[in-house]
């Protein structure tokens, strides 16, 4: 390689060329150093497989299909893996919830039983580096990609009518934690969107001549536009409760609050509020 | 430990303050309420222009008969005689003590049909029923099916056995009098049958914007052929006023086809579909949002003619027969 850098050197119409080369080959030796601290630290990490479960209170108000708001319980599953570093998470979390809600109105008001059902998922891929640490607390801070679909059928008079909403964003994570013993914990997260793709597809109810309802995914996937905090804003926080166990698992008692607030046309709000529990399985077991 | 605190005390200022994300439902008055109906209609209903309603100065007819004192049952009539005035089958209004819809489509016209006739003299005891559909052969080997409302479901196994039962039949009539509409699904379901390769049956637009004339670009309506089963022989569809809905597309589609021909009177209309909504206070709509024409761009908003136009009534029946149904064998025999 020395041979080749000198040659380089001695040929000056190849400098450029060369230097290219070089870059490439500097750029090659960072990658493979950054991939071996990251085997090794990754190695060292403590590796975890949750899941969760949690009765879900929603609240909807979707625009495109009626102005009032609707309300009902529904229940709420995720699975996730972390990997906990010395001073760093990275976690991959999927979720999924449904539920059947209602409109809601005043005392007294004649209406007729509308009803819906509410589809939700979620996926999120999140990394945090510690802020701070000390003996009883840790602040850290980072980011997500944060994907969440909803999917609300409505029953009116007999008559089918669909709703999607789509949110993609690059969102910014708060992280404190709080050690009160060798085995409890308490832990709180807020998230908040920085940049957001939205997708709105306008509902029009049953297509006819379909077998089943008409979903444009395509539509759904690419007919969105990139939306503001004014005109888009969603808050997602987590309290927990964690007890580690002594097999080094651990178990959560958590609440979890998203509400969002869409006021691109139709307009959407939601908020969910979560009480449950998640088990987290330590991989590396019985070593912590 | 102070700022675990300050940090769950932020969020739970966070979560306390839900309303800045979902506000409660408002209680609309009953002058806002006629004004949510009134802007729905202008921004979903697909025919305004179509029928030439000067929809505004139906705002200016009706906003002055509501106040905020008008009491519910009148702002219910109130607002179920302005939605009167699109003249439409398809609009309706519901709330937990009323329902409101127009009936002319039907109710000022001719009957042209009388079910327990139709049944002792032309059925008997001898008919067969697969599913929804009642079918016989009657004199001279003509064919004869009812499928009494597109609300009823059936499977391609049934209407696969029905037609087998009907194959060796010189031709075969389709009772679509009565049939108010139903589940469009089964319009594409049961041409299937009728049909000897895919084609176009129609298009579709969707209204889109708050301008009488926004409308989505034109959706081709396709009909796929059975791959089991096809009757290829000659058809008579019987229609009336009350062949409405997914009754009248299905005859306006089947009038394309060579083999078929309509006989009775002109449907009763209806030409798009309905979708329903809510308004602030709980009560529920219905309005077309869509328009279906046949390919050459005829609207079947106003009803399919037929092409021999018969009518028959009591004194047909007097005399022992169905003027439509007779019609229908002669054609047929012929």
């Amino acid at each position: 390689m020395s041979l080749k850098l000198d040659s380089c050197n001695s040929a000056k119409k190849n400098r450029n060329k060369c230097f290219t080369l070089s870059r490439l080959i500097a750029g090659i030796l960072c990658l493979g150093s950054s991939m071996c601290l990251v085997s090794v630290t990754v190695a060292q990490s403590q590796h975890y497989v949750g899941i969760g479960i949690a009765p879900t209170r929603i609240n909807v108000r979707d625009e495109g299909n009626s102005p009032l708001l609707y309300q009902g319980i529904g229940i709420r599953a995720f699975a996730l893996y972390q990997i906990q570093a010395k001073n760093s998470l990275f976690a991959v979390e999927l979720g999924g919830q449904l539920g059947g809600i209602q409109p809601r109105l005043e005392a007294g008001s004649i209406l007729l039983p509308g009803s819906a059902q509410h589809y939700a998922a979620q996926s999120r891929l999140s990394y945090r580096r510690n802020i701070h640490t000390s003996r009883v607390w840790k602040l850290a801070a980072g980011g997500a990609w944060d994907t969440h679909t909803i999917v609300n059928y409505y029953e009116l008079n007999s008559n089918n009518l669909v709703g999607y909403e789509l949110n993609s964003s690059v969102a910014i994570q708060g992280h404190v934690e709080y050690t009160v013993n060798k085995y409890w914990s308490v832990q709180g997260l807020l998230q908040v969107p920085l940049v957001q793709y939205v997708s709105r597809p306008t509902s029009t109810g049953l297509v006819p001549f379909d077998d089943d309802l008409s979903v444009d995914y395509t539509q759904i996937v690419w007919g969105g536009e990139w939306g503001t905090w004014l005109r888009y804003r969603y808050v997602e926080t987590h309290l927990s409760i964690g007890r580690k166990l002594k097999n080094y698992d651990q178990a959560e008692f958590f609440y979890r609050w998203r509400a969002a607030n869409n006021r691109l046309n139709p307009a959407l709000e939601y908020a969910y509020h979560s009480l449950g529990v998640s088990y987290h399985f330590n991989l590396n077991s019985p070593t912590p | 430990m102070k700022r675990m605190v300050v940090f769950i005390s932020l969020i739970g200022c966070l979560t306390a303050c839900e309303r800045v994300y979902i506000e409660p439902n408002q209680k609309a008055t009953p002058p806002e309420l006629l004004t949510e109906l009134w802007e729905n209609v202008r921004d979903q209903y697909a025919y305004l222009e179509y029928k030439r309603i000067d929809w505004l100065a139906i705002r200016d007819e009706y906003t002055p008969l509501v106040n905020n004192q008008t009491p519910t049952d009148s702002l219910f009539r109130i607002m179920g005689d302005m939605l009167y005035q699109l003249q439409d089958g398809h609009v309706t209004l519901r709330a937990g003590f009323n329902s409101a819809r127009n009936w002319d489509w039907y109710l000022n016209y001719p009957l042209n049909y009388n079910e327990l006739f139709v049944l002792q003299s032309y059925l008997g005891n001898g008919f067969s029923q697969t599913g929804p559909f009642r079918y016989t052969i009657l004199s001279d080997s003509i064919g004869y099916l009812r499928y009494p409302s597109f609300n009823s479901d059936f499977s391609s196994d049934q209407m696969e056995y029905v037609l087998k039962q009907l194959a060796n039949t010189r031709g075969l009539i389709i009772d679509m009098r009565g049939n108010t509409g139903g589940n469009a699904e089964n319009i594409a379901k049961l041409m299937a049958f009728f049909v000897d390769r895919s084609q176009a049956a129609g298009q579709i637009v969707y209204k889109s914007g708050s301008a009488p004339t926004d409308f989505t670009t034109s959706e081709e309506i396709r009909i796929a052929a059975s791959e089991s089963v096809s009757y290829q022989k000659p058809i008579v569809v019987l229609i009336n006023r009350q062949c409405y809905s997914a009754c009248n597309i299905f005859s306006g589609f089947m009038s394309q086809l060579s083999q078929v021909t309509l006989v009775g009177d002109t449907t009763g209309g209806g030409g798009g579909f309905p979708v329903a909504s809510e308004l602030s206070n709980g009560w529920q709509y219905t309005l077309t949002v869509s328009r279906i024409m046949l390919p050459s761009g005829h609207e079947l908003e106003g009803g399919v003619p037929p092409d021999i136009n018969i009518r028959t009534g009591p004194e047909e029946e007097q005399l022992g027969y169905d003027a439509i149904i007779e019609e229908a064998i002669v054609n047929l025999s012929n």
